[in-house]
Order: C-alpha cells, then sequence, then structure tokens
C-alpha cells in the first residue's frame, strides 16, 4: 500500500494512518453518512404523515444545518436505494421549487394541492385543480370542494375568485354549471362538454342522493 | 351425499294453519339453489303453483342466508323474504332484504332458512330456541306497532334474541309495508304477506356455531384478504375528500375526514383519515350523514349488521326530538330515513333561524324514521313520497290525476288539525297522521298509498280527456308521462339507466321491483376515474375467464353510450352476482369487489373472491366462472316464476320493456349516446335485448329461458312444467 505522505505536495506534515485506522474512519464516515441519511429521511417521513411537505432548504438550517456536500450525498443515496422510493421531489407549478414528501403517507396528487394552497394564488389553485379533476375523471367540481381541508376557503372568497377568474384570459376554459339543487359545479371545456359537464355534476350533487344506493 | 360446511343441513318448516314445524334436510332438497332467494324460487316454484293471490295462505313466505351466513365472512349478515308479491300487479315473486342479525342468529339456532306456510286462526310469534320451535299466541302484540312487539319477544326469550316483526301496516296487508329486524333494517314489501298469515313476530335464540370446511389458518387468510381490499358502503374505495395518503377525491361513501366527528359520542370520534391498509380504521370510513353535515354532532355511532366492518347505518341522538312524543335516538341509513321527505321543506322550517331550521329539519328525520318503522310502512324508493304528493297536488289541482274519493274524505283532510293542515303548516305531528292513513288504510287515499301503485290508478279517474276510471288508458297515460320515472310493471326508476346506461336497464328488466342490484352500480360509484375502473374491469374479468375488453362495459353515471357484447356480459354478471350475494348471505350493497383501496394493486380487487369464501365455507370447490352461472341458474327460476305469474312467455313485450322516460325520442332536442344523457334509442334498446337474452341462452322472440337452456342448468322440471303450461318457447 501507498504512503499517502509521499505524495504530499505542500510540504506539511502528511497525516498518516494505519489501515486499521483509516477504516475506523472509514466506518465512523459511512456512520456519520447512514445516519445523515437517517436523520433526512425520517424527518420527510415524519412531516409526511403530518400532511406536510417539506422544502430541502430546511436541512441546511437549524437545528439540521447540514452541509450542502452532505446533502448531496443524503439525495445520491435516496435515489440509489430502493428502501426509500417513497421520498420524492415534487416541484411548485408556479416556482418550479421542488419539494420533498414520503408517498408512503402522502401522494404526489396531495403534495400538488398543497403547493396551491402555499402558492398565495387561489385563482391559480382553483383553476388548475378543476382542470384535474375535468381530464382525470372526469368531473365538475363543485365550489364546496374547496372549503374543503387543505383549502379551506370560505365560500364567499371562492365565489370572489372565481370572479376574478372570469376576467383572465388564460382561464377562459374554466365554465360553469348550476345543478338543479342550486349548486356551482366548475369544469375545463379543454375536457368536458357542458352537456356532459351538466350530466355528470347533476348526478354527483343531486341525483346520486335522490336515487339513495340502499 | 357429501357432508359440506356452511350450512347447518337443517330448513325449518312452520305450517301455521296447522301450528306444526318439521325439519327438512336442506342439501337433499335445495341443494341446487343453497339458500336466500334460490331456496325462495325454489320453495315458490314447488309449492305456489297456480297462487295468485299474494295474501293467500298458500303464499310461502320463505325467510333465506346461505352458507356464508355466521361464518364470518366480511358483510355477512343479510336475509332475503322472498314470497309473491303484493306490490306487483301480477303478484309476481320478488324479495325483501334486511340487514342486522337475525340471519347469523337464525343459524346458530341450526337453520338454514325458515319456510313459513299457512295461516294461524289468530295472532302469534314463531318461537325458535335453537331446536325448540313453539308457536305463541299473541292477540296482545296485534295492532301494536314494530317496537313494541320486538321488545315484548326479546322479553319472553331473552336479551340475545333476535326479532323479525310487522308493524300495524304489515298486520293490514298494506303492499308497501315491511318486515323488520334490529329496530331499523327492513325488508320491503312482504309485511303485508307476514300479517296475511297472522304472523307477527318470529324470535331467535341460537347457541351452536357453524362449521367451516376449510382450516382455519385458510380460512382466517381469506377474511384477512377480503378485509384487505374491502373500501367503505357501497365498496366505494376513493375517499370524497382530499387526504394525504389518497390519490383520488370522490363524491363516493367514504366520508371519514380530518376534524370529522361523532360528535354526540363520549368522549367525540374523530374519523380521521383512514389509510386504506389500516383496517381498524374500516369501520369509521362510512360517516354517511344521509341528513347533512348539521346532524354530524348529533352521531352516536355508526351501526350496521352481523359481521359487517363497514357500518351504514347512522345512530343518532337529537334530544329536542322528545318533543314531537317520539324517541329521540334512532338509527337508519338512506331510505330508511325517508319519512321526513314526505313533508315540504320550505313549508317546515318556514320562520325559523338557521341553527333551529337545522335542527326542525333532523327531528323530522327522527320523527319520519320512527313513523315507518314501527308502523312497518314502506318507501319503496319514492312510491309512497310521490303517491303522497298526487294526492296533494290532486287538491290543489295541479296534477292531472283525480283521485276518484269522497268529497268528505277531502275535507276531512282540509279540516283544521287534518292531514293538509298540519301539512302546511310545517307541524311534524303531520308524519304520525300520515303513516296512521296509510297504515290503517283509512279512506281511499289510505287505501290508495298502502296498495299497489297500478291497482290504486286503475280506480282513480283522471283529468285526461277520454280516459275513464278503471281503464287501461290512465296506466297508459301514467307510464307515457315522462315525468313519472317507473318501469312498467309499478317500481321506481332506481340504479337502472342512470347508473350504467344499457348494464343498468338490462338489470332493471329482470326483476318484479327494483332489481336491488348494486354489482354494477356500486363499481361506477366507487370514485376511481372512468379510465382506472375500465382498465381494472379489462383486466379482472378477463383474469376469471370472461371475455376481454369488459372496460368497453363501463358508462359513467348519468350517461350511456351505444350497446355492445360487452355490456350484455356485464348484465349477466351482475344479475348472476347478486343472486349469488342474497343467496350465500352476503351483503348486495357492498359485494362484488371489482375494486380496491390500494393504490399498490393498480386499485384492483378480486371478482373471485366470493366463490373463494364459498368455497372455503362449503368444501363445495367452485370456480369463478361456474359460481357466476349458479347465480344465473337461481335467476332463471326467478324468470320462470315469473313467466308463471303472468302466464306468459312473452317477456320481451309484457315484462322487458323500456320505460318512456329512458328513450330518448321523447326527451326533445336530447342527443343519445354524448356522453350528456343516459336516454337510449328505443331500436337499440331491442338489440340489447337480443344480445342480453343470447348471453343468457333465451329466446329472442319472447325472453324466455329455452328448453335446452333449463336442461342445461339442470332444470327438466322447469322446462317439463312450463311446457305443461304452454309457456315454453318453441325449440328452434
Ligand atoms: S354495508 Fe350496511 S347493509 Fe351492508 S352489511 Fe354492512 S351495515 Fe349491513
Amino acid at each position: 500500500m501507498k504512503d499517502v505522505a509521499e505524495e504530499s505536495v505542500d510540504g506539511a506534515a502528511p497525516e498518516t494512518l494505519e489501515p486499521e485506522a483509516e477504516a475506523a474512519a472509514e466506518t465512523a464516515e459511512a456512520e456519520e453518512a447512514r445516519k445523515l441519511l437517517e436523520t433526512v429521511v425520517d424527518h420527510i417521513r415524519r412531516e409526511s404523515r403530518a400532511a406536510h411537505i417539506t422544502s430541502p432548504a430546511v436541512f441546511a438550517e437549524e437545528p439540521f444545518s447540514f452541509e450542502e456536500e452532505q446533502l448531496d450525498g443524503v439525495w445520491d443515496a435516496i435515489a440509489a436505494d430502493p428502501q426509500y422510493a417513497d421520498i420524492v421531489r415534487t416541484a411548485d407549478e408556479k416556482s418550479g421549487e421542488e419539494f420533498l414528501h414520503s408517498t408512503k403517507y402522502l401522494v404526489v396528487p396531495y403534495a400538488r394541492l398543497l403547493l396551491r394552497t402555499q402558492a398565495d394564488d387561489p385563482v391559480f389553485l382553483i383553476a388548475s385543480t378543476v382542470r384535474d379533476n375535468s381530464e382525470i375523471y372526469p368531473r365538475a367540481t363543485p365550489v364546496t370542494f374547496f372549503e374543503l381541508d387543505p383549502f379551506n376557503l370560505p365560500l364567499e372568497e371562492i365565489f370572489a375568485h372565481i370572479t376574478v377568474m372570469d376576467g383572465l384570459e388564460e382561464y377562459s376554459d374554466i365554465k360553469r354549471v348550476t345543478v338543479t339543487n342550486g349548486m356551482v359545479c366548475l369544469y375545463s371545456d379543454r375536457y368536458l362538454t357542458e352537456p356532459r359537464a351538466m350530466a355528470i355534476a347533476q348526478w354527483a350533487e343531486v341525483d346520486s342522493h335522490l336515487n339513495s344506493n340502499q | 351425499m357429501p357432508t359440506y360446511g356452511g350450512w347447518t343441513g337443517k330448513t325449518l318448516r312452520v305450517n301455521l294453519t296447522t301450528r306444526t314445524s318439521t325439519v327438512e334436510a336442506t342439501l337433499d332438497k335445495y341443494k341446487d339453489f343453497w339458500g336466500g332467494t334460490g331456496m325462495g324460487y325454489k320453495v315458490l316454484w314447488d309449492e305456489a303453483k297456480g297462487v295468485t293471490d299474494p295474501f293467500s295462505p298458500d303464499n310461502p313466505l320463505i325467510f333465506g342466508w346461505g352458507p356464508l351466513t355466521g361464518t364470518g365472512a366480511p358483510c355477512g349478515g343479510r336475509t332475503c323474504i322472498t314470497s309473491l308479491s303484493p306490490q306487483h300487479p301480477y303478484a309476481a315473486v320478488a324479495s325483501g332484504h334486511m340487514g342486522g342479525h337475525f340471519s347469523a342468529e337464525a343459524k346458530y339456532a341450526g337453520w338454514d332458512g325458515i319456510i313459513v306456510t299457512g295461516k294461524a286462526s289468530g295472532p302469534v310469534y314463531i318461537a325458535i330456541r335453537d331446536d325448540q320451535v313453539d308457536i305463541v299466541d299473541c292477540p296482545q302484540l296485534w295492532g301494536s306497532g314494530i317496537y313494541r312487539a320486538t321488545a315484548e319477544v326479546v322479553a319472553a326469550m331473552g336479551g340475545s334474541c333476535q326479532v323479525a316483526a310487522i308493524g300495524q301496516a304489515g298486520e293490514n296487508r298494506v303492499a308497501q309495508s315491511v318486515i323488520m329486524t334490529g329496530y331499523s333494517h327492513s325488508a320491503g314489501g312482504q309485511g303485508g304477506v307476514m300479517g296475511s298469515k297472522n304472523l307477527k313476530a318470529i324470535g331467535i335464540v341460537g347457541t351452536g356455531s357453524i362449521k367451516i370446511a376449510a382450516s382455519k389458518k385458510d380460512w382466517r387468510a381469506l377474511v384477512d384478504n377480503a378485509m384487505q381490499l374491502v373500501g367503505s358502503n357501497n365498496q366505494a374505495v376513493v375517499p370524497n375528500s382530499p387526504q394525504p395518503w389518497a390519490e383520488y377525491v370522490s363524491s363516493a361513501r367514504w366520508y371519514a375526514a380530518k376534524g370529522k366527528y361523532w360528535g354526540a359520542a363520549n368522549p367525540p370520534v374523530e374519523t380521521g383519515t383512514c389509510d386504506p391498509h389500516d383496517r381498524q380504521s374500516v369501520g369509521y370510513r362510512c360517516f354517511k350523514s344521509d341528513p347533512g353535515a348539521f346532524a354530524e354532532q348529533f352521531t352516536v355511532r355508526m351501526d350496521g349488521c352481523h359481521s359487517c366492518p363497514v357500518r351504514c347505518h347512522q345512530a343518532l341522538n337529537v334530544p329536542t326530538a322528545a318533543k314531537w312524543g317520539v324517541d329521540p335516538t334512532a338509527a337508519n341509513t338512506c331510505t330508511g330515513w325517508w319519512g321526513r321527505g314526505l313533508m315540504n321543506n320550505a313549508k317546515v322550517i318556514a320562520g325559523l333561524s338557521t341553527q333551529d331550521a337545522n335542527l326542525k329539519t333532523l327531528e323530522a328525520y327522527v320523527v319520519g324514521k320512527h313513523m315507518t318503522d314501527d308502523f312497518g310502512l314502506h318507501n319503496n324508493y319514492g312510491t309512497t313520497d310521490r303517491g303522497w304528493a298526487f294526492i296533494y297536488g290532486a287538491d290543489k289541482g295541479v296534477t292531472w290525476i283525480k283521485p276518484n274519493v269522497p268529497a268528505a274524505e277531502w275535507t276531512t283532510l282540509n279540516a283544521p288539525g287534518g292531514l293538509f293542515d298540519l301539512y302546511e303548516k310545517g307541524d311534524l305531528n303531520f308524519l304520525m297522521a300520515f303513516g296512521k292513513m296509510m297504515a290503517y288504510q283509512v279512506g281511499e287515499l289510505g287505501k290508495f298509498l298502502a296498495g299497489p301503485v297500478e291497482a290504486g290508478l286503475n280506480k282513480w279517474q283522471t283529468g285526461v280527456p277520454g280516459v275513464t276510471t278503471g281503464s287501461p288508458g290512465i296506466l297508459a297515460a301514467y307510464h307515457a308521462d315522462t315525468s313519472v320515472l317507473w318501469w312498467a310493471n309499478g317500481f321506481p326508476k332506481h340504479h337502472s339507466p342512470e347508473n350504467g346506461g344499457f348494464v343498468g336497464a338490462l338489470i332493471n328488466t329482470g326483476y318484479n321491483r327494483d332489481a336491488q342490484n348494486h354489482c354494477w352500480s356500486n363499481y361506477l360509484s366507487n370514485g376511481l376515474p372512468t379510465a382506472v375502473q375500465r382498465t381494472i374491469a379489462d383486466a379482472e374479468f378477463a383474469k376469471n375467464g370472461y371475455m376481454a375488453g369488459m372496460g368497453a362495459a363501463i358508462d359513467p353515471n348519468n350517461t350511456c353510450t351505444q350497446m355492445n357484447q360487452q355490456k350484455a356480459v356485464a348484465a349477466r354478471w351482475a344479475i348472476a352476482r347478486k343472486e349469488l350475494m342474497d343467496s350465500t348471505g352476503l351483503c348486495s350493497w357492498m359485494w362484488p369487489w371489482i375494486a380496491s383501496p390500494l393504490k399498490e394493486r393498480g386499485y384492483a380487487g378480486d371478482i373471485a373472491l366470493e366463490s373463494k369464501l364459498f368455497s372455503a365455507a362449503t368444501g363445495k370447490t367452485m370456480s369463478t366462472k361456474a359460481f357466476d352461472d349458479e347465480g344465473v341458474k337461481f335467476y332463471t327460476l326467478q324468470r320462470a316464476l315469473t313467466m308463471r305469474s303472468f302466464n306468459s312467455m312473452h317477456m320481451r313485450v309484457l315484462h322487458d320493456q323500456l320505460p318512456p322516460w329512458a328513450k330518448v325520442e321523447n326527451h326533445a332536442g336530447a342527443v343519445a349516446y354524448m356522453g350528456a344523457n343516459y336516454y337510449m334509442k328505443s331500436a337499440d334498446w331491442e338489440t340489447a335485448l337480443d344480445l342480453f337474452y343470447a348471453e343468457l341462452g333465451y329466446d329472442q322472440a319472447t325472453g324466455a329461458p329455452t328448453r335446452a337452456t333449463l336442461e342445461a342448468m339442470g332444470m327438466t322440471d322447469v322446462a317439463d312444467e312450463l311446457d305443461d303450461l304452454g309457456l315454453l318457447p318453441a325449440s328452434v
């Protein structure tokens, strides 16, 4: 084995380690990296369990105060190890900023809803969620949907945001139907025609209850 | 005869005329029909030949369950009560279904079913304590409501006793009446048949157990597997509010959520976000508050049937309801809360603050529930409400049907304190007064409400020029009215074309009341995106021997696309499964589980679960396909019974017709198959029937099963009898 001291170029007294000590140092380093990894993963999972997403930036701050290099190692380890496959990053659709969460407790679509609620742009929140619902299920979204957690918007505010939305060209695809119990439901005409939105909304909001499944 | 698990091996027969009881060997007599509706159809086929009066002593009343009852199979607490139906214009066969603990107790007492025939000379109840069966005179209970009758029988037989009883409505042979167990689980339509036999109640105490063929370990594993795949009520697999674990959100019946409490529990219980992997949370998921969110604070808990983890009955405590003279506690579900719907809510809450209005509305739920459940009345999915609406509308001159009743009757109803007066004032005393009129068939209007709709309408005159009282014209006019959402044989729209287009409509042709079939409607309403539902259906059905591409059978609720082969297969499958649930003892409001709440399974359930449970419990191993074929056999016997009641083989024209409101031609401006409505073209309905009959092995011209089909199902005797009666289609 080469003596690392021989390759010292700055003339300083080289650190010399016996093989056992070197191995011990490597083990300690690995142990430290493992602890760091576990701290990060534990934190993300715990937060996800409490329905929170995690900004990677928190790990550079108190109480963690991890170095950027250390964290790079953590991200690489998470990506490489299948036991951390639940740890994912979801990007804020507006800022592009990424947030961490464990899909074991908090799935990507919910993370997206949380990010939209954090974006401080309720019109965007409402429109993008309505588009998702129109595309995915497909269905029209009752305005009361945004009263639910994690949105927690008061109904008057929801209507105020919809009024603002009406004046914005970028949301011109968002339309509304009113079903027979007076519920206003929103849909995107990129994915649903008005008659179809009406039929689906009428079922969900009124007819399914009248046609009681029991 | 091999020995099987699941069944007790004994069926109880009680002849009320002779006051005798006998024991039949279930697997000798009913081995091909298992139990529940299957057994009921077999008894009726053998014994009700020539019976046209549902209130005749010769109309057998069959309380049935099945080999899975009492085994601990999830959602396995249902009872089916089958007879010739007073609600049907030709008294054709129908079943009512109730949950609770009655069937499990009966199994533990050693019985696979109870067949009641004849008529007692005076009011009696049947007391069953394991093998001991007594017919007990009970004149003191005749005239009492279900609550008192139940309490008295329990008091006489002991605290673990389960009771099925009728109220005054059943005693007075009201067609729209129920048999009830556990104060809130009701089987609709059969109360009058029980009353016609002078049978007030059946009480059961069972102290035995059920033998299961499989090892404890295998059985446990199977039940555990089922518990992993269970969702919420109606097998909803997606919560109806955003939750961190859930990829999807829906309007399905998975209501548990953070901050949603059983508010009247002590201490209040938060239902919370129920991760589907946590089986301890299953009982919280269905917090189905039918009276609305306001009722959550009055909710003590959710209640339900034997061995059901889902619990779809809401137990309320609304102290202020006591001022209307009823118990402030009440439990029920869905249309079980129907009483309050009789009243006009605007009148009920007129002049009240929001808080008081909410409270009075909730009180109406409680009073309405007690009214219907104590008198033993059946809403029949809106039939009774519509009956009242006709009467009210006729009085106010707003409906075209003009009841032909004495003027004095209108005067009484309009007098101070009369029914109309209470209704106009939004006085909840209206509800008890209404119940009394219906349960006792007071006056012509009481008789109309109590009777089968067709017969009632026949007696009425109409505002339609040229149509006279009692003429077929009034029925024709009634059925042609597209605002009247009925099927031709007098039952209401309920999970028909609005749930699955052609599939829903075909399912509804099959029965003589609303089909009570949720196999398909549950799947469409489970909350998953349509694309996911289609992917799962493709895989699950193909895996179990069905044709490829079954996802093509799926139309989202309230929409309809063109008929195809897959839809005929789906309708056959759903009809088979309904009969199988009813004949094994499983809850058709939950099973089958095509989907599950598990993301890691791509939300797939397992449509083989029931056949696996059946095979493990009984030891009679059966593939899913073979299991389903048995269900079709049971259904086909029901079809033969229906033909016998109609005295016709021409089911296609007499029975299976699409009602006017479902035909696109009757809706000006509507376009079919564009995803905007569930209407279909009349010509396509005929194609749908052709495909459906072909799937069932029925004759296309008549819609009747052929001799070859009946013989292949082992029912040569049925084919012979139909032949003798001239009801068998000619062989081709
Ligand atoms: S889902 Fe409801 S009706 Fe069905 S078994 Fe459970 S409690 Fe009874």
